[in-house]
């Protein structure tokens, strides 16, 4: 236990505060760096413009920009960029107004509804929702007609009518933070809730206060020098940046130029401060989507040493040296290393290991269908005499569902949540043959006998909502079924499922594969649904195959020492209430594995030659080979 | 669905109460009123005094508000204290010129920022990072100032369209339709960028999800995964953006009315406030509030279509 | 290690006749926990099993005062603790939960998530610790867990599954605990990290005589750990009994479909549960009874009449424990094969 911390975790990523993260990005820095160099310029207007914002010179109107007037001048012959520098003042003290009033407002109140909730978050909801939809344009014409054209007390009202937006978004992240169970852990201590709301629930929400707080900053500016532009500011000759504009259009068929200082600046201000909250946004929050939005050529492949000549053997599918690579933020990752292994027709081969040994990917991998991030960079797919990794587009739509068909991990999930469960098979019924709609609605009846859903008709009209997770795996496997396929891939297919519900699941797969004599690729990491299930099995360890054989000869005698030390760290191994033999440390994630035997570091066997190069498999029988150097070690105990 | 409708239906009438009440009740509680105004700085008290109990000022501020109210249910708006115009009336005639603006520009916008967006999350490249380019440009530009340069360069120029002005669709539906482009132009460019990055954004995330994946996997043609599947799922919370961006465009319509000279409503709320004229403003109010109920109704409505959750309980 | 604070003493947690309601909509409200009697004695180590939904979480959250109770009674020794609340409850109760990641704050070292109780209680007993004695006691607790005290100040992105739930194993005993809680404490992590947990489990149950509430839908997990069970389904106990008893010779027809349901690591022991299983002629799918009824018996191979109206309760059963079921008399008798774990020698790790 002592190398525990030898192991990094999967996301080795010191935290830092907010600030540090956001100049640490070039986006965050320009922008930054642009919003303080604006903001101490026009506070700094007295004494740095070049000259008084008032003094007219009808000499020199409406000039370009020269020496004496970098900006130009305008109608009166004023200095343009004095003028901006000056105008920038009171745009600033008017974003200050309506982003204090917006937080003062929202913070307080989104934290106390996100983890109070109950009947004081449902109320504040409710008002929120109605202050939503206010017109606000026409409160703020009111307070300007009220108030004498104060743009203060309009700010700060824009402010105040602002704040549900962004109390919604800090009410939802509080809500969800307050259902992690750090939060429940802390009040079983006893922290009162004030401490809780300080210490724990506030520090998370700094991320979307920021954004949300930049973003209306950005409005502010927008709505501002929109109002001073419809000459509802403070009246002339006084600069601002709307009022500029105005002016400008005066002149707009003379002096086109004029429009150019102004309004660039007011877009580069909104636009610095919006991107500056994007930038936040991305430090603070993971990415939507598991590519995080990056995309690879799949060209990238590595060229091979040799072009695989094809069929060397009679398997069905036979995966060779099977290399994928992910591109993500800290640079791109070796997931699957040469990953082998073979599947013959009418056989279940189960592919066994912990989690991120890349049991999924290698699955996906052989679809064809791995995220936008993520390619194929060395090795081959061979699949009944072709290799599928240098197959066309359309050549693989055709193997789709008909030759090769998945099942996943979350049957509810892998179902379209806005069409009825019967469309949605038609659907796939009618991609793989010519039916007609209503021979292809008997032949979706048919499938859903086929997997005992009962009630047929009456499922077909349900959306997948409305059904369990046990018969939404029956829908997908149904779904599977639809083109007869020779092989069928299952990641994990009854891991979501009660073990009751899986012993049903299993027994249909089971069934459903002696009558048609389908080959199946079972993802799953429970040895004992590889007892139950497989004739074969690959135990992937680090993104290899370490060990591959007939399950008799596995669960007879591993012959790999990853595969013995995973076996026996089950609880059924050891007698009650005693130790279990466990592997120390963990499975080293990708781009921290060690040279050599991938397995080393936990390995008891492991001697001076299993570091010096890579490990091939080594083939101990017909039907056997084993990642593993040593194996003999193993062959002598019991 | 019914009860979603229902819900948003029994929801305006606090809202048309609240917008009334902010200010109605800013204006009694700021120093200064209408006779004041009305009579300029060179009043005397008595003649201040006879106008005030002309105009009912002396009542207390929340009689005062039930007049209006009780007017408002029949249709009366009160009257302009500068024109002494019925505000309903002017109100009515000027409606027209900003639904011209405001429906084409909404359904422009819709489409498309939806097209835009779609064909960059699934060409992504070079369309990705151009339409993500641009949004940010639509994001921080004024819609004001886009408008003038719009002017500038079609009405000054090129001399293709006209600069200003608005022409009644019943005397000249090609002169309505000229005096209606470069507005909505102005005031669709927010609105299909903003528009677009959402459905940008929604569409990435479920083309990555596991529904998509296995439709795949199971031999369903890409074509019908994008267009049936993928924009159908997307569509739930682009609609409901597009609510929010429709709600924003009446400010910017307040703007682009002003530097269009267009007779509408955003112009006449802004000489309104230039003259402290809070009745008109007031009127406004009530009319923009309808707007805004009108498009949470085909919202909502659009969102219980689209969503079965809703639509099957 | 010094105590930091004073332990109290072990005490048996009784829980009688507990119902949780969870309100869902207007006026209607879903029934989590129907009426479960159950106790820990001290120093015990209870397992509680059954599927997702069986009300398992409802019932750890009722004992720790965070589900809303309807009827029944919790008491830990003589302090019933229906209504306290926050701070006013015995801190001798803990948790550890399932889901290594939402158990840590993000934005806090490790060292200052378990430092904070200690702050907290002694603000409350107004007996303060001074800095060096509070970091001490992280230290030692640290060692106890198997984790090097550097880990103190360290944020919890910086270890995986496994480490984090050692991190939160050692908060929930840093208070000193009598009872510990684990609520499908090693459901989300991998065979080889999962056994490492149950064993320091195990040894910190031996060190400090804790008493152990066993929480898991895993049959094997379960029957490691625990002296005793309790199989729930639908919010009612069906079997209690010792593990080896449950395990051995399940007296409830839904307990036999758990055990012949989930699968073993050994070719042919799973091959008997298979074939025992597929012998069995199950009801077709049909909806779950409602109101007086066994929950059981729309997926019960023995059911009768009586069954659909009549509530089974809990009695004592033929062989020992005792069990929810009009039928245990007239079960056919049960031989599971005896999969007697292999001597430990089978692997070289
Ligand atoms: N889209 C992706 N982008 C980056 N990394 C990924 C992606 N998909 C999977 N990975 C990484 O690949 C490794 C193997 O993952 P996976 O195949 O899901 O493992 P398993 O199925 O065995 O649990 C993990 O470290 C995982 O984080
Ligand atoms: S090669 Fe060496 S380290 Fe790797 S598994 Fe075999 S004995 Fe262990
Ligand atoms: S009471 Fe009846 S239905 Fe319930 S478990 Fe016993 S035999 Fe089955
Ligand atoms: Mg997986």
């Amino acid at each position: 236990m002592s190398d525990l911390l030898s192991t990094p975790a999967e996301f080795p990523v010191r935290r830092r505060g907010v600030l540090r993260a956001v100049l640490a990005t070039a986006r965050g820095r320009i922008t930054a760096g642009f919003l303080v160099l604006l903001f101490a310029c026009c506070l700094l207007a007295p004494v740095i413009a070049p000259a008084d914002p008032l003094h007219q010179n009808l000499r020199e109107i409406l000039q370009t920009p020269s020496g004496a007037h970098w900006l130009g001048t305008d109608n009166l012959g004023r200095d343009v960029l004095s003028r901006l520098l000056y105008g920038g003042r009171s745009s600033i003290v008017a974003m200050l107004e309506g982003v204090a009033a917006q937080v003062a407002v929202a913070v307080p109140l989104g934290v106390a509804a996100g983890y109070l909730g109950g009947r004081f978050d449902r109320i504040v909801m409710r008002l929120a929702d109605i202050v939503m939809s206010v017109p606000v344009i026409v409160i703020l014409l009111a307070i300007l007609a009220i108030f004498d054209h104060s743009i203060a007390v309009a700010m700060i009202t824009l402010g105040v009518l602002g704040a549900s937006g962004m109390m919604r978004i800090i009410r939802g992240t509080a809500m969800t933070i307050r259902q992690e169970l750090y939060v429940s852990a802390a009040e079983l201590l006893g922290l009162s809730r004030t401490q809780i709301i300080f210490r724990h629930i506030l520090p998370r929400c700094r991320g979307v206060i920021i954004v949300q707080t930049s973003l209306f900053a950005a409005l502010a500016i927008g709505i501002q020098t929109g109002l001073t532009f419809l000459g509802l500011g403070p009246p002339p000759p006084a600069a601002t940046w709307g009022g500029m504009v105005n002016e400008a259009a005066t002149t707009l068929s003379t002096a086109p130029w004029l429009l150019v200082p102004s309004g660039g600046l007011i877009a580069l201000t909104v636009l610095a401060l919006g991107v500056l909250g994007d930038t936040v946004r991305d430090v603070t929050a993971q990415s939507h989507t598991s590519s995080g939005g990056l995309r690879v050529k799949s060209a990238k492949r590595r060229p091979d040493a040799a072009q695989v000549s094809v069929p060397e053997g009679t398997a069905l599918l036979s995966v060779r040296d099977l290399s994928v690579s992910f591109l993500t933020p800290r640079g791109e990752v070796e997931v699957l290393s040469g990953v082998s292994f073979d599947l013959d027709a009418g056989q279940t081969l189960g592919l066994v290991g912990e989690s991120g040994s890349g049991k999924s990917v290698t699955a996906r991998a052989v679809l064809a269908l791995l995220e936008a991030n993520g390619a194929v960079t060395g090795g081959s797919v061979i699949f009944d005499g072709r290799d599928l990794t240098r197959a066309t587009r359309k050549e693989l739509a055709a193997l789709r569902g008909t030759r090769i068909a998945l099942i996943s991990q979350e049957p509810m999930a892998a179902l379209d949540p806005s069409f009825r469960i019967g469309s949605q098979l038609s659907e796939i019924v009618r991609s793989h043959t010519d039916l007609s709609r209503e021979a292809a609605h008997r032949r979706v009846l048919e499938l859903m006998e086929m997997v005992e859903l009962p009630d047929p008709e009456e499922m077909a009209k349900r959306y997948p909502f409305q059904i369990s997770g046990g018969m939404a795996q029956r829908v997908a496997i149904a779904a599977a079924l639809a083109g007869s396929p020779d092989l069928l891939i299952a990641d994990e297919p009854t891991t979501a499922l009660d073990v009751t519900v899986q012993a049903d699941v299993l027994a249909l797969l089971r069934r459903l594969q002696r009558e048609t004599g389908m080959a199946v690729l079972l993802v799953t990491h429970d040895w004992g649904v590889v007892a139950d299930s497989c004739t074969h099995v690959a135990v992937m360890y680090a993104g290899q195959v370490v060990e591959q054989a007939p399950v008799e000869q596995v669960f007879g005698a591993p012959a790999h020492p990853y595969t013995a030390a995973l076996m026996a760290s089950s609880p059924e191994k050891a007698p009650r209430r005693t130790p279990i033999d466990a592997i120390a440390g963990a499975v080293p994630p990708p781009g921290t594995r060690p040279d050599g035997c991938r397995f080393r570091d936990r390995c008891a066997l492991s001697a001076a030659d299993c570091a010096e190069t890579d490990i091939p498999l080594v083939r101990l029988n017909e039907e056997r080979v084993s990642r593993c150097i040593r194996t003999e070690l193993l062959q002598v105990q019991p | 669905m019914g009860r979603l409708i229902v819900h948003r239906v029994a929801m305006s009438i606090p809202l048309l109460l609240i917008v009334s009440l902010i200010i109605f009740g800013l204006e009694a509680v700021v120093p200064g009123d209408a006779a004041s105004t009305i009579l300029g700085q060179n009043a005397t008290p008595e003649s201040l005094a006879a106008l005030r109990v002309q105009l009912g000022l002396n009542d207390p501020w929340i009689v005062r508000y039930g007049h209006w109210l009780g007017g408002a249910l029949h249709a009366d708006l009160g009257t302009s204290i500068i024109s002494g115009v019925d505000v309903t009336s002017s109100l009515n005639s000027r409606l027209a010129v900003t639904l011209s603006l405001l429906v084409p520009t909404m359904l422009l916008s819709a489409v498309a920022g939806i097209a835009l967006g779609f064909a960059s999350a699934v060409r992504g490249g070079i369309l990705g990072r151009f339409i993500d380019v641009v949004s940010l440009f639509g994001f921080a530009v004024p819609s004001f100032w886009i408008a003038l340069i719009l002017v500038t360069f079609f009405a000054v120029h090129l001399n293709l369209l006209p600069a200003t002005g608005y022409q009644d669709f019943a005397t000249s539906p090609t002169g309505w339709l000229k005096s209606i482009i470069l507005p909505v132009l102005a005031l669709s460019l927010q609105g299909i960028t903003s528009v677009a990055k959402q459905t940008r954004d929604t569409v990435m995330e479920v083309l990555e999800t596991d529904y998509v994946k296995f439709l795949r996997a199971n031999g369903v043609s890409e074509r019908s995964v994008r267009y049936r599947h993928v924009l159908r799922n997307a569509a739930i919370p682009v609609v409901t953006s597009l609510g929010l961006v429709s709600v924003g465009m009446l400010s910017g319509a307040v703007f682009i009315e002003n530097v269009f000279v267009l007779p509408g409503l955003g112009s006449l709320a802004t000489q309104a406030t230039l003259d402290h004229d809070v009745p008109v403003i007031l009127g406004v109010g009530v009319f923009f509030t309808l707007c805004v109920i009108a498009i949470n109704l085909v919202i909502d409505f659009a969102y219980g279509l689209l969503n079965p959750k809703v639509r099957v309980s | 290690m010094k105590a930091a604070t004073t332990a109290g003493e072990a005490a048996e947690l009784t829980v009688s006749d507990l119902v949780v309601d969870y309100p869902i909509g207007w006026r209607r409200h879903r029934r989590a926990v129907d009426g479960v009697s159950l106790s820990v004695p001290a120093g015990r180590a209870v397992g509680l099993v059954g599927e997702s939904g069986s009300g398992k979480s409802s019932l750890a959250k009722a004992v720790l005062g965070m589900a809303p109770l309807s009827a029944g009674r919790i008491a830990y020794g003589t302090t019933v603790l229906n209504d306290l609340r926050g701070a006013a409850r015995p801190q001798d109760i803990q948790v550890v939960f399932q889901d290594p990641y939402s158990s840590l704050d993000p934005t806090k070292t490790i060292g200052y998530t378990l430092q904070e109780p200690l702050r907290a209680h002694s603000a409350r007993t107004g007996r303060s610790l001074s800095r060096a004695e509070r970091e001490e006691s992280v230290r030692a607790m640290l060692a106890k867990v198997g984790l090097p005290a550097e880990t103190a100040g360290r944020y919890p992105s910086q270890f995986s599954g496994g480490q984090r739930q050692r991190i939160s194993i050692a908060r929930a005993l840093i208070l000193q605990p009598r009872l510990l809680i684990c609520d499908e404490a090693v459901s989300a992590l991998d065979l080889s990290i999962q056994a490492q947990i149950l064993n320091l489990l195990l040894e910190l149950q031996a060190e400090l005589g804790l008493s152990l509430l066993f929480i898991t839908h895993d049959l094997s997990v379960v029957n490691h750990i625990a002296e005793d069970l309790v199989v729930l389904f639908r919010g009612r106990v069906m079997e209690t009994g010792s593990a080896e008893l449950v395990y051995r010779q399940p007296q409830h027809p839904y307990t036999r479909q758990l055990v012949m349901s989930a699968p073993t690591q050994d070719l042919e022991a799973q091959r008997a549960r298979r074939e025992r299983r597929e012998a069995l002629a199950l009801p077709p799918a049909r909806p779950a009874p409602l109101g007086e009824a066994c929950p059981f018996a729309h997926r019960c191979a023995f059911a009768v009449e009586r069954c659909r109206n009549e509530r089974p309760l809990l009695r004592d059963a033929p062989l020992g424990g005792q069990v929810a079921c009009h039928r245990a008399d007239e079960l056919p008798p049960w031989s599971e094969e005896h999969t007697q774990p292999r001597e430990a020698s089978g692997s070289p790790a």
